[in-house]
C-alpha cells in the first residue's frame, strides 16, 4: 500500500517536473548546459568549477529553475566528457577521470578506443540514472543518514580507501606505497587548518593554499605522455588510425564483463556522492580499486581491462547526481561547485533545505527531470561523436600535442587566474616524466594527495572532539565496521601475497608498464 | 660601462616620461579606459555578487567598462597584494572582506602592510556574524549558552573555519565578551561544519549571515542564538542582537570594503566614494544586497579607515594577550 502511494506520488512529481522543464527556454538551457559540460569535460585542463564560476553571473538574469538546470547540466556533462581525453590521449579531461587513463588509454592503443568510449557512455548513463532515481525516491532518508558521518566515520572510510587503493599501482607494491606517501607529503603543503601554520610554504604566498589539484593531475598524467610520444613519434603508431561504427560495438565478452563493475561502480559513486565530505573524485579511485580487488585476474588491469574504465565512470557520474541530495535537501554543499549551485539558489531567494521540495516543487522536480533529459541528450550527443573523437587520433602528433599543451596550461591558469599554477604543471610534468621512466605509477600519488590531508583533518578533528580519546573510533558503529573492513582487506592482501609467492616462488614479477 | 650608463639614463627617462604621461592622463579626464576591480576570492563565492554589483555601479557612473578580476589564494592576501603593488592611477581597485585588511598573521610574512599599503574608499556592506547552536544543544539563547559554558568550561565545541581565521576570531570575541571558555574545532570547508552542527557533533558555530545555516534553521536542526551586530538581520527577524542580549562587546562582522593602492589621488577617492555611495543606497540595490545575505552600509573614506583601525586594534590586543592564538 505504502509502495503504491510512493509511486502515485512519484507520478505526480514527474508530472510537476516535466511541466517545469518542458518549456522551450528550459530545454534550451538544459541542452546548452550539457553541451558546454561535455565540451569543458573533454578539453584537458579546463574544469567544471571554472566553467560554472564563469557562467555564474549570467544566471543572475535567468529564472532560478533555468539557471539551475544550466549549471547542473554543465556539472554532470563534464563527467561524460571527462573520460574522452583520458581514453584517447592519456590526458585526463577532469581530475575525476584520471583513473580512466589507466585502462582506457591501453584500450585505445589496442585499437579499441571506440569500444571504450561507447562503454563509458553507457556506464555513465547507468550510473547517473541510478543516482537520479535515488534522489527522486530517497532524498530525505539519504540526507539524514549522511549526517551520521562525523569525523570518526570519515577518517575510517578514508583509511579503508587508502588501504584498498594501495594495490592500484601495477608493479611492485613498495613502489605503490612510496607513491602514496609522496602524495600525502605533497598534500600537506599549505596552511594547516588545525593550527593556522604554513607547512612547506617557504613564506611564498601562492603556496599557502597548497598545490593545485588540477596542476598535479595534468602535470603527472597528461604532459609526460606528450613528452614520451614526441620521443617515440617515429617508431610507434596506433593500431587503428581510422574507426568504423562496427569497431565501436563491444564484443559479447565486453558486455558480460561490464555489467557487474557498472553496478558496483554505481553503488560506490552513489554512496560517496551523498556524503558532503567525499565526492566524485574519491569514488572513481575507490571504484577502480574495488574492481582490481574482486577481479579474478588483477594483472589484466593497467593493460586495457574494460572493468577499469566502466566502474570509475559509473561511479563519478552517480556521485555527481547524488551530490545534489545534501545540497538540495540539507543546504550543505559537498564541493566548491555545489557551493556555487547553492549560491545561485540563495541569490534567487530560494532557500535550499527540507522545505525546498514543498515550497518550490516545480524547481526541485524540474531540476530532477532535467537530469534525465540532460543525460539522454548526452547519450545522443556522445554516440555519434565517438567517431569524430576517435578521428582526433589521426591528427599528426606534431599538430595535436602542442594544442593539448596549450589547453593544459590555460586550464591550469584559469582555476585561480594564477600563472604560478602553470609553473606547477611544468614542475609536475618533469617529475611525472621521471616517474614514468622509473616505472612509478601516478594514480596512487594522486590518491595520497587527495586522501592524506582529508584523513589528517578528520583524525585531528575527531581527537579534538573526543579530547584525545581513540576509543570513540571503535564505539561508533559505522566507524568500527569500516575499521574492521579495513583490517579484513589488509589481511586479505597479505594472504594473497603469501599464497602467490608460495605458489610461484621462481617466477619474477614481470613489469609491463608501457 | 658607457653603454650601461646610457641604458640607465634611457631607462630613467622612460620612467620619467611614463610618470608624466600618467600624471597628464589623470589631470585630464579619469577614467579613459577600462577599470579593473580585483576580488581576492574565488569567482562564485560570497564576494562575487557584491563585487559585480559595485562594478556595475562604477561603470554606470563613469561610463567605462569595469572588469572584475578574481585572484583567490592565501585567504585574500594574494589579490590584496596585487592591488597594494599596483599603480595608484585609478585603474586598479580592490573589493574584499576583512580577511586581507585586518590581518595579523601568526609568524607569517605578508608582502604588503595592510595598514599603509591600501587606501579605503568606502565600506560597501555589513554582514554580521550569526551565532548558531545545534538543535541538540540544550541552550536556546545566548544567556543559556553562557550559563552552560560557565558550568562546563572548555566543553562546548565551537566549529570554526580554520584556526586564525575570522570565524575563529568571532568565536574568541564571543568568549572574551561573555567570559566563557569554548573549544574551537577547525573545519576546512563550510559544508562539513554545517553537517556536524546539524548532527550535534559540534555544539555551536558562527558564520557570516544566515545563508549557510538557513536550511537547518528551517527544520530546527540548527538554532539561531544571536546576531553579532547592532541591527537584526532581515532573514531572522526574531533573533536578537548581542546588544539586546546584554553583551555589546560581542560584535563581530564580516564587511566588504572598496580599497585602492596607497598614494591614491584624493580627488579620485572622493569621486569614487560619492559615486559608489550614491549607487549602493538606491532602493533596488539595497534589496539586491539582502538577497546576497548582507546589508548595504556605506561610509566616508575616514570612517572606513577607522573601522579597519578599530578592528586591527582589537585583533592585535587579543593576539598580544595570548587570547587569540593558533597553538
Amino acid at each position: 500500500m505504502a509502495a503504491v502511494s510512493i509511486f502515485y506520488d512519484l507520478a505526480d512529481h514527474i508530472a510537476i517536473g516535466l511541466g517545469a522543464i518542458l518549456t522551450p527556454a528550459n530545454l534550451f538551457y538544459c541542452f546548452l548546459g550539457v553541451l558546454l559540460g561535455q565540451l569543458v569535460g573533454a578539453l584537458p585542463g579546463i574544469g567544471v568549477l571554472v566553467a560554472i564560476s564563469l557562467l555564474f553571473p549570467f544566471t543572475f538574469h535567468l529564472e532560478p529553475t533555468s539557471a539551475l538546470i544550466m549549471l547542473a547540466g554543465i556539472y554532470y556533462g563534464t563527467a561524460y566528457g571527462g573520460s574522452t581525453a583520458s581514453i584517447l590521449l592519456n590526458v585526463p579531461g577532469q581530475a575525476s577521470s584520471a583513473v580512466t587513463c589507466l585502462d582506457g588509454y591501453p584500450m585505445a592503443r589496442q585499437g579499441r578506443a571506440g569500444v571504450a568510449l561507447f562503454m563509458t557512455t553507457v556506464a555513465s548513463f547507468v550510473g547517473a540514472s541510478v543516482g537520479i532515481l535515488l534522489m527522486m525516491l530517497f532524498s530525505p532518508t539519504i540526507a539524514q543518514n549522511a549526517l551520521r558521518f562525523g569525523p570518526w566515520e570519515y577518517f575510517s572510510l578514508m583509511l579503508l580507501g587508502l588501504i584498498a587503493a594501495s594495490t592500484m599501482a601495477s608493479g611492485a607494491p613498495a613502489k605503490g606505497i612510496a607513491m602514496v606517501i609522496l602524495g600525502i607529503v605533497l598534500g600537506l603543503v599549505g596552511i594547516d587548518v588545525n593550527s593556522g601554520v604554513g607547512r612547506f610554504t617557504f613564506d611564498y604566498l601562492p603556496l599557502y593554499d597548497g598545490i593545485s589539484l588540477a596542476s598535479i593531475v595534468m602535470g603527472l598524467f597528461g604532459v609526460p605522455e606528450v613528452i614520451a610520444t614526441i620521443r617515440d613519434v617515429k617508431k610507434e603508431s596506433f593500431v587503428t588510425r581510422s574507426i568504423s561504427y562496427r569497431s565501436m560495438v563491444p564484443t559479447r565478452d565486453d558486455m558480460s564483463r561490464s555489467w557487474a563493475p557498472m553496478l558496483r561502480g554505481t553503488a560506490i559513486g552513489s554512496f560517496f556522492g551523498a556524503l558532503p565530505g567525499a565526492g566524485a573524485l574519491v569514488s572513481s579511485f575507490m571504484a577502480y580499486a574495488l574492481e582490481k580487488k574482486v577481479a579474478r585476474d588483477p594483472s589484466r588491469f593497467g593493460k586495457g581491462a574494460i572493468e577499469g574504465i566502466i566502474a570509475p565512470e559509473a561511479a563519478n557520474n552517480a556521485a555527481d547526481q547524488t551530490a545534489f541530495i545534501p545540497t538540495m535537501t540539507l543546504g550543505i554543499p559537498g564541493s566548491a561547485t555545489m557551493a556555487i549551485v547553492l549560491g545561485v539558489l540563495i541569490i534567487h531567494g530560494v532557500t535550499p533545505g527540507p522545505k525546498l521540495v514543498v515550497d518550490h516543487p516545480d524547481l526541485f522536480w524540474g531540476l530532477v527531470m532535467s537530469f534525465w533529459i540532460g543525460n539522454v541528450i548526452l547519450v545522443i550527443l556522445n554516440i555519434p561523436l565517438i567517431g569524430m573523437w576517435v578521428k582526433v587520433l589521426s591528427i599528426p602528433y606534431h599538430y595535436l600535442y602542442p594544442v593539448i599543451l596549450v589547453f593544459v596550461c590555460t586550464g591550469a591558469f584559469f582555476v585561480e587566474n594564477s600563472s604560478f599554477d602553470v609553473v606547477q604543471v611544468l614542475v609536475f610534468a618533469a617529475i611525472g616524466y621521471f616517474m614514468r621512466i622509473l616505472g612509478l605509477s601516478a594514480a596512487p600519488l594522486i590518491l595520497g594527495f587527495i586522501l592524506g590531508p582529508m584523513m589528517e583533518e578528520h583524525l585531528r578533528r575527531a581527537l579534538l572532539l573526543s579530547r584525545g580519546d581513540f576509543w570513540l573510533f571503535l564505539e561508533r558503529p559505522i566507524s568500527a565496521t569500516t575499521l574492521a573492513l579495513s583490517l579484513a582487506v589488509l589481511i586479505w592482501a597479505f594472504a594473497a601475497y603469501f599464497r602467490s609467492s608460495r605458489a610461484a616462488p621462481k617466477m619474477p614479477a614481470v613489469e609491463t608498464e608501457s | 660601462m658607457k653603454k650601461q650608463l646610457a641604458n640607465t639614463f634611457a631607462a630613467m627617462a622612460t620612467v620619467a616620461i611614463g610618470a608624466l604621461a600618467s600624471f597628464g592622463a589623470q589631470a585630464q579626464e579619469w577614467p579613459e579606459r577600462a577599470i579593473t576591480v580585483v576580488v581576492p576570492f574565488a569567482a562564485g563565492g560570497g564576494a562575487d555578487p557584491v563585487a559585480r554589483t559595485v562594478a556595475e555601479g562604477i561603470q554606470e557612473a563613469f561610463g567605462q567598462p569595469v572588469v572584475v578580476d578574481f585572484r583567490p589564494g592565501a585567504n585574500g592576501t594574494i589579490g590584496a597584494n596585487i592591488v597594494a603593488q599596483a599603480e595608484p592611477d585609478g585603474y586598479t581597485l580592490l573589493i574584499t572582506s576583512p580577511a586581507p585588511l585586518v590581518n595579523v598573521k601568526f609568524g607569517q610574512k605578508l608582502p604588503y602592510d595592510p595598514d599603509g599599503d591600501l587606501v579605503s574608499i568606502t565600506q560597501i556592506a555589513d554582514a554580521p556574524y550569526l551565532l548558531t547552536a545545534s538543535g541538540k544543544f540544550p541552550a536556546n539563547t545566548l544567556q543559556e549558552l553562557v550559563d552552560y559554558a560557565k558550568a562546563h568550561p572548555g566543553e562546548v565545541n565551537a566549529g570554526v573555519s580554520g584556526l586564525g581565521g575570522l570565524s575563529h576570531l568571532s568565536t574568541v570575541i564571543l568568549q572574551e565578551a561573555t567570559g566563557t571558555k569554548l573549544t574551537p574545532i577547525p573545519y576546512d570547508g563550510v559544508g562539513e561544519r554545517i553537517a556536524d552542527l546539524m548532527a550535534g557533533t559540534i555544539d555551536i558555530s558562527t558564520g557570516i549571515g544566515a545563508s549557510g545555516f538557513q536550511a537547518g534553521i528551517q527544520d530546527g536542526s540548527i538554532k539561531p542564538l544571536v546576531v553579532m551586530g547592532d541591527t537584526r538581520v532581515p532573514e531572522l527577524p526574531d533573533t536578537p542582537t548581542v546588544i539586546e542580549a546584554g553583551y555589546p562587546n560581542a560584535i563581530s562582522s564580516g564587511w566588504y570594503m572598496l580599497s585602492a593602492p596607497q598614494d591614491f589621488p584624493p580627488e579620485l577617492v572622493k569621486k569614487l566614494n560619492e559615486a559608489v555611495v550614491a549607487y549602493l543606497n538606491r532602493a533596488d540595490i539595497k534589496d539586491k544586497f539582502i538577497k546576497f545575505g548582507n546589508m548595504v552600509k556605506t561610509s566616508t573614506p575616514e570612517e572606513a579607515e577607522a573601522l579597519i583601525q578599530r578592528e586591527t586594534t582589537v585583533l592585535k590586543d587579543l593576539v598580544d594577550r595570548g587570547v587569540f592564538t593558533v597553538q
